[in-house]
C-alpha cells in the first residue's frame, strides 16, 4: 500500500530501462532487462524470486556499488547513471545497506561500528556522535551491548548492529539483501520488524531482498523477479 | 570533538600477537642499522682518532698508504729536503707501526699502535702527552694509552702511583713512564708512544731512513695551500704526497667511508636489515589488508573513499615505525654501551644516527605500505552482496 501523499515527492529510488550484461563475447550475460521500478519514500518493497534471477545485481546498482550500464537510476532527482567514483561514493552515504553477513568491522566495538557509518559522512555531522550511536543502539535494543566486540555477539545482535549502522543517519533508503537468511525465524522476525518501524520513523524508502516467504507482510508491496525482469502483477 | 577512528592502530591492536611480531621486526632491523653505523662510524672516527692529535700544516706521506696502519713510508732524505721550501719553519719525522706487547695484567698478547716522535718537538696537541715527552729521552722509555682494549689495571696501576713499570716489549728492556687517553682501534688495541730511537729498537727490521710520514709546521702568516703547491714540485716523486693537514685526515676519512672493504661490509649489514625489516612489515602489512578485505568493502559502500583506505595502511605503517623505533633506540643504547665497554672502542648514539636510522625506518616502513596497499584495489563494494 502506498500512502498518495508520498506519491507527490520524488521517488526515493526511481529506475526506468535499466538493463546490465555481464561479460562479454562468448560470456556475455544478460541479466537484468528493462526493469522499471520506482519506490516512494517511507514505501517499504520486499523483492523475491529465483536464485540467480538478478536481484542482487540490481540491488548492488540501484545502491551505486555498481555502475549502471543503461537505462535510468535516480536517488531522488539524482540521476547515477554516468555518474563518477566521487559522485557514487556521495549516493552510498545516502544509503543504509544491510547484508546477509561479514558486515560489521571485527576490530570494533558495537558502538564503533555504527560511528563508522556516521563518519562516513565528514566531521560535520559528529558533533554529538556518541549520544545518536548509544541513541541508535538502544533502539535496536543492544544498550547492553554497546562496547561488545562482533565476535561476543550473537548473529541476532550482529545484524541488529548493522541495522543500527545503516540507520544512524537516517538515510532516505534502505537497501537489504538477505538481511535475515542468516539468522533463525524469531530473530530474523524481530530485524525486519525493526527495519520496517524505524524506515517508517525516519519516512525512508526500504528494498528489501528475501526469500523468507513469513516476512512477506511486513511489505507495503512485493516484487517477483524471474530472469531478470520484475513480474507485472495483475 | 572529532577525531577520526584510528582504524589502523585498532585493526593492529585486535592481533596482539600478530602486531608484537611486527614491532620486533622492526626493532630488529633498527637494532641492525645501528650497529652496523655504529660500527662504522667507530671505525671512521678511531682510525683518524690518532691523526687528528697531530701538529702540522702539511703532511708528507707515501702514496700507498690509507690509513696509519698501513700508511707506508718516506724517505727520510726526501723529507730533509722540505726544509728548503720557502715557508716551512720546520718539520718532523714521526714512525709508525704495529708491535705485541704481552699485557703484564692477564699474559696475553696486545697488538699496539707504536708512534715513535721527536721528544724534543711538540708533536701531539693533547696537553697530557705534551707534558711528559720529556720522559721519552730515555731509551726504552713509552708512554702508554690508559683506555687500551683489555684489563690493563697493574700497568696503570703502578705508573699512577708515581712509579715507573720495567717490562720487555719484543725482547727489548722497556719502562712505561708516563699514561695518556686514546682509546682502541679495529686493527690495534692501543698507542704506544715513544722516541723514535726506541721505536726503531722495538720494531727492529725498519731503518731510520724508512719514516712514516712528516709533519711540516709552517711559519706564522704563510699560506698552507702556496707551500703544498711548492713542496709538490720539490717532492715530485711518484709515490710521494703531499696534503693539508684537513686533505691527510679526509682522505684517510674517505678511503674508510666509501672505498674500504670493511665500509662496504657494514653498509651491506645495514641494508640487509632494512630489507629484512620491509620484507617483516610487509608481510605483517598485507596479512593485516587480506584479513579485512571484507571489512574493507563494507567500507566502501559506507561512502568511504579508495584513499581512505589507503590512509588506514599509512597509519599502520606509520605505528609500526614508531613502534619499533622507539624501542630500538633504548636497546640500541644499551647495546652500545655494553659494546663499547667490552671493545674500547667508541659508540656513541649521536643525534644524527638516531635520525638516519629513524629516516631508514620510516622510508622501509613506507615502501612496505606501499606495496601492501597495491593489495586493496581488489577491495570491491559491489562484490559484497
Ligand atoms: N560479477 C559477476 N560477473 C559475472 N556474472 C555474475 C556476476 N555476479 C553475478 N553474476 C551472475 O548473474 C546472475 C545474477 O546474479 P545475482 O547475484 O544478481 O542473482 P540473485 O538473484 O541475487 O541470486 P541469489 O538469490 O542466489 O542471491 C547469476 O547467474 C550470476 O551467476
Ligand atoms: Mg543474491
Amino acid at each position: 500500500m502506498t500512502d498518495s501523499a508520498s506519491l507527490r515527492r520524488a521517488p526515493a529510488l526511481s529506475i526506468a530501462g535499466l538493463s546490465h550484461v555481464y561479460g562479454a563475447g562468448l560470456l556475455r550475460r544478460e541479466v537484468l532487462t528493462s526493469i522499471d521500478l520506482a519506490i516512494a519514500p517511507g514505501e517499504i518493497v520486499i523483492l523475491n524470486g529465483p536464485s540467480g534471477c538478478g536481484k542482487t545485481t540490481l540491488l548492488t546498482i540501484a545502491g551505486a556499488l555498481r555502475g549502471a550500464q543503461s537505462g535510468s537510476v535516480k536517488h531522488g532527482h539524482v540521476e547515477l547513471r554516468g555518474a563518477g567514483e566521487g559522485d557514487l561514493r556521495k549516493a552510498r552515504r545516502l544509503i543504509g545497506f544491510i547484508f546477509q553477513a561479514h558486515n560489521l568491522h571485527n576490530s570494533l566495538t558495537a558502538l564503533g561500528n555504527v560511528r563508522m557509518g556516521m563518519e562516513a559522512h565528514g566531521s560535520g555531522v559528529m558533533a554529538d556522535w556518541k549520544a545518536r550511536c548509544a541513541d541508535m543502539l538502544a533502539r535496536v535494543g543492544l544498550s547492553n551491548h554497546m562496547s561488545d566486540y562482533p565476535a561476543t555477539l550473537s548473529g541476532g545482535q550482529r545484524q541488529r548492529v548493522a541495522i543500527a549502522r545503516a540507520l544512524v543517519t537516517a538515510p532516505p533508503l534502505i537497501l537489504a539483501d538477505e538481511a535475515t537468511a542468516a539468522l533463525d525465524g524469531k530473530s530474523g522476525r524481530e530485524c525486519v520488524e525493526l527495519i520496517r518501524n524505524l524506515a517508517k520513523g525516519n519516512g525512508s524508502a526500504v528494498l528489501m531482498v528475501t526469500h523468507d516467504a513469513r516476512i512477506l507482510d511486513v511489505a507495503d508491496r512485493v516484487l517477483t523477479m524471474t530472469d531478470g525482469r520484475i513480474q507485472v502483477r495483475p | 570533538m572529532f577525531y577520526r577512528t584510528p582504524l589502523g592502530w585498532l585493526q593492529l591492536r585486535h592481533r596482539p600477537m600478530r602486531l608484537v611480531v611486527a614491532i620486533c621486526g622492526v626493532m630488529f632491523a633498527n637494532l641492525l642499522m645501528f650497529m652496523q653505523f655504529g660500527f662504522l662510524g667507530s671505525l671512521i672516527q678511531t682510525t683518524v682518532q690518532l691523526q687528528s692529535h697531530l701538529i702540522g700544516d702539511i703532511v708528507i706521506s707515501s702514496t700507498s698508504g690509507r690509513q696509519l696502519q698501513g700508511i707506508g713510508t718516506v724517505p727520510r732524505r726526501r723529507l730533509l729536503q722540505s726544509l728548503a721550501v720557502p715557508g716551512v719553519r720546520d718539520m718532523t719525522e714521526v714512525y709508525s707501526g704495529l708491535i705485541d706487547w704481552i699485557n703484564p695484567t692477564t699474559g696475553k698478547t696486545a697488538n699496539l699502535t707504536v708512534i715513535g716522535i721527536d721528544p724534543e718537538v711538540p708533536v701531539f696537541l693533547d696537553p697530557d702527552i705534551d707534558a711528559q715527552r720529556f720522559k721519552l729521552r730515555t731509551l726504552g722509555s713509552a708512554l702508554m694509552d690508559r683506555r687500551a682494549r683489555g684489563d690493563w689495571s697493574a700497568v696503570i696501576r703502578s705508573v699512577e702511583a708515581g712509579g715507573v713499570l720495567t717490562t720487555e716489549i719484543s725482547g727489548r728492556q722497556a719502562r712505561v713512564e708516563g699514561l695518556f687517553s686514546m682509546g682502541a682501534t679495529f686493527g690495534a688495541d692501543g698507542t704506544l708512544i715513544v722516541s723514535r730511537e726506541t721505536f726503531l729498537s722495538f720494531t727492529g727490521a725498519r731503518s731510520a731512513g724508512a719514516v712514516s710520514f712528516g709533519l711540516v709546521r709552517l711559519a706564522p702568516g704563510v699560506d698552507p695551500g702556496a707551500t703544498v703547491e711548492a713542496l709538490r714540485t720539490v717532492l715530485a716523486y711518484e709515490d710521494t704526497k703531499v696534503e693539508t693537514m684537513a686533505e691527510f685526515l679526509a682522505s684517510h676519512k674517505r678511503f674508510l667511508a666509501q672505498d674500504s672493504p670493511v665500509s662496504f661490509v657494514f653498509r651491506t649489514g645495514a641494508f640487509i636489515g632494512l630489507l629484512v625489516g620491509a620484507a617483516i612489515v610487509y608481510q605483517i602489512l598485507y596479512a593485516d589488508v587480506n584479513e579485512h578485505m571484507s571489512e574493507y568493502a563494507m567500507l566502501k559502500s559506507l561512502g568511504y573513499s579508495h584513499g581512505y583506505l589507503l590512509g588506514v595502511v599509512c597509519e599502520q605503517a606509520a605505528i609500526l615505525a614508531v613502534l619499533g623505533y622507539l624501542p630500538s633506540l633504548a636497546a640500541a643504547a644499551a647495546v652500545y654501551a655494553v659494546v663499547a665497554k667490552a671493545t674500547a672502542l667508541p659508540l656513541v648514539l649521536t643525534f644524527d644516527r638516531a635520525a638516519n636510522v629513524f629516516a631508514l625506518t620510516c622510508l622501509m616502513c613506507a615502501v612496505s605500505g606501499a606495496l601492501a596497499t597495491r593489495r586493496l584495489r581488489a577491495a570491491d563494494p559491489a562484490d559484497i552482496f
